[in-house]
C-alpha cells in the first residue's frame, strides 16, 4: 500500500494545504457519505448540503481526527449523521412519506442484471425498491440510521456504534427492532395497491 | 432446539454467518418441523435480499459535480492552516499568569528570602528579548518593600538611561530560590493585579490597589518567567521610569 493512500497521510498532506490529498480523500468518502444522506433524508438537496458540511468540516476540523479513537470513514459517517440530523430537524420536523420517493430528484432507477429475476419476486424491480426505499424512510430515524449504516452500507456493528455513539449491544438491538418493523411495513406496503405507507411520522424524535 | 432458540440463531442463519455445522443443521431442522420458524427464516432471508438491491440501486448515486466545485474552491480560498499561533499565544500568556502567580505566592519577596544578589540572566538569539543589564537582576531585595511604604530607588547608571534600552526595568523572577539561564523566550504582556508590583519590590503609587496593570513577562523556552517589568498603559512605556520614588 502507497503511503498516498492512508488516510492519516492524506490528513497531514491536506492540512499543509495539498489539494490533491484532500481531494484523494473526497473522491474516496463521497459516495458513502451521500449516500449515507441520501438515504437517510430522501433529498437529493439535503444529501448534498450535509455532503459538502462534512468535508467543510473535514476541512476545519480534520486535524483533530484521533485514529485511536476510529476510523476516519467512522467519523466522516459521524459527522454526516450529525449534519443529517440537524437538517431534518431544520427542514422537516414532520415527514410526508407522500412526498418522499417520486420528486423530481429520484434516482433514475434502472434494474440491476445482478438481482435474480425468479420465484422470489423481482427483487431487482424498479417497484420493489421503491417500496423498500420508502419503507426505510417511514423508520423512526434512530432505527433507520441503524438499518443504513449496517444494512445498506454493510458497515459493522463496532463502526456502526463509533459513528452512533452508542454501545454496540445497542446497535445490535436497534437492528433487530428495525429489521421487524421494516418487515412490518413492507408487508403493509404489498398489501396497498398504491404501494405508500398510511401513516407519516414524526421525524424529529430521535 | 425450540422456537426461541431458533429466534437467537436467526440472523446468523439469515445472513449465512459461520457457526457451528451442528447448531446450524438443528436449526435448519427446527425450521422445517416448524412453521412459523420457517416462515420467519423465509421473511428474513427476502427482506435481506430487498435491502441488498436497494443499496445495489444506490450505489448508482453520485455525488452532484458542483458539492465538488465548491469544496474545492473552498479549499483553495482556505489555503494551508497555519498552526493556531493565536491559540497557543493566548496559553502561553496563561501559562506565564500562572507561573508568575505561583512564583509571587511561592517566594514572597517582599519577606527578603530571596537571593540578594541574583546572577545576570542570559539572553541569547531572540532579537525581541531585552538583554538583561547587570544591575536588573538585583531583584531589589535591599528595598524591604511594605505595601504602604516608600523607598527611594538607587540611581541608574548613565548609560542606562537612553530612550531604546529599556532593560533595566526589568525585574529578575527566580524560582525556589534558583535562577535559571535561559536562550531563546518570548516577552508577552499580561494584565496583573495592581499591588503585584509591590510583591517584587516595586513601590505602588497610590493606595487603591483594585485593578490591573500591565506587564511584560519575559519567558523562557520552558514557559519559566524570568524577569518581569510594568508598562504604562496604552504608551508602551516602561511603568517603573515613572513611579513616583519620593523619599520617605
Amino acid at each position: 500500500m502507497h503511503l498516498e493512500s492512508n488516510d492519516g497521510d492524506l490528513l497531514r498532506r491536506m492540512a499543509a494545504g495539498d489539494e490533491a490529498a484532500f481531494t484523494t480523500l473526497y473522491k474516496r468518502y463521497q459516495g458513502g457519505i451521500y449516500r449515507f444522506a441520501r438515504q437517510m433524508t430522501g433529498g437529493a438537496s439535503l444529501a448534498e448540503e450535509v455532503t459538502q458540511e462534512v468535508f467543510l468540516t473535514l476541512m476545519r476540523e480534520g486535524r483533530s481526527f484521533n485514529a485511536s479513537r476510529g476510523s476516519l470513514r467512522a467519523w466522516l459517517y459521524g459527522v454526516a449523521r450529525n449534519c443529517t440530523l440537524r437538517c431534518l430537524e431544520r427542514e422537516r420536523p414532520y415527514v410526508s412519506l407522500e412526498t418522499e420517493g417520486g420528486g423530481e430528484n429520484a434516482p433514475e432507477l434502472v434494474a440491476d442484471p445482478c438481482i435474480p429475476e425468479d420465484g422470489l419476486a423481482g427483487l431487482g424491480s424498479r417497484e420493489t425498491v421503491e417500496q423498500v426505499r420508502r419503507a426505510v424512510l417511514a423508520l423512526p430515524p434512530s432505527y433507520r440510521e441503524v438499518v443504513v449504516i449496517c444494512e445498506l452500507h454493510e458497515l459493522g456493528y463496532a463502526e456502526a456504534a463509533q459513528i452512533l455513539g452508542c454501545p454496540v449491544g445497542t446497535v445490535r438491538s436497534r437492528l433487530h427492532r428495525a429489521r421487524e418493523l421494516l418487515a412490518l411495513r413492507l408487508e403493509a406496503l404489498r398489501a396497498r395497491p398504491d404501494g405508500k405507507v398510511a401513516v407519516a411520522k414524526p421525524c424529529h424524535r430521535w | 432446539m425450540d422456537c426461541n432458540h431458533f429466534e437467537r440463531l436467526l440472523e446468523s442463519l439469515e445472513r449465512d454467518a459461520p457457526m457451528v455445522a451442528n447448531l446450524r443443521a438443528a436449526a435448519l431442522q427446527h425450521a422445517e418441523s416448524c412453521g412459523d420458524c420457517r416462515a420467519r427464516l423465509a421473511a428474513a432471508r427476502l427482506l435481506r435480499l430487498e435491502l441488498q438491491a436497494l443499496a445495489s440501486e444506490d450505489e448508482k448515486l453520485q455525488t452532484p459535480a458542483r458539492v465538488k466545485d465548491n469544496l474545492l474552491s473552498a479549499f483553495r480560498e482556505q489555503g494551508p492552516r497555519p498552526a493556531r499561533l493565536g491559540s497557543r499565544l493566548s496559553w502561553a500568556v496563561v501559562a506565564a499568569a500562572v507561573v508568575l502567580a505561583g512564583w509571587l505566592l511561592a517566594e514572597q519577596p517582599w519577606r527578603n528570602t530571596g537571593s540578594p544578589v541574583a546572577p545576570r540572566i542570559q539572553v541569547a538569539k531572540s532579537a525581541s528579548l531585552p538583554q538583561l543589564g547587570p544591575v536588573a537582576p538585583k531583584v531589589r531585595a535591599e528595598n524591604k518593600i511594605a505595601l504602604t511604604k516608600r523607598v527611594r530607588r538607587p540611581p541608574r547608571p548613565t548609560g542606562m538611561r537612553t530612550s531604546a534600552d529599556t532593560a533595566d526595568d526589568f525585574v529578575a523572577l527566580s524560582s525556589g530560590g534558583s535562577w535559571y539561564p535561559m536562550g531563546d523566550g518570548m516577552v508577552v504582556r499580561v494584565q496583573v493585579p495592581r499591588s503585584a508590583p509591590a510583591l517584587v519590590g516595586l513601590p505602588i503609587s497610590s493606595g487603591d490597589v483594585s485593578g490591573t496593570v500591565t506587564a511584560d513577562v519575559v519567558l523562557g523556552e520552558d514557559g519559566v518567567a524570568r524577569a518581569i517589568r510594568f508598562v504604562q498603559p496604552g504608551e508602551g512605556k516602561s511603568r517603573n521610569q515613572n513611579f513616583d520614588f519620593t523619599q520617605n
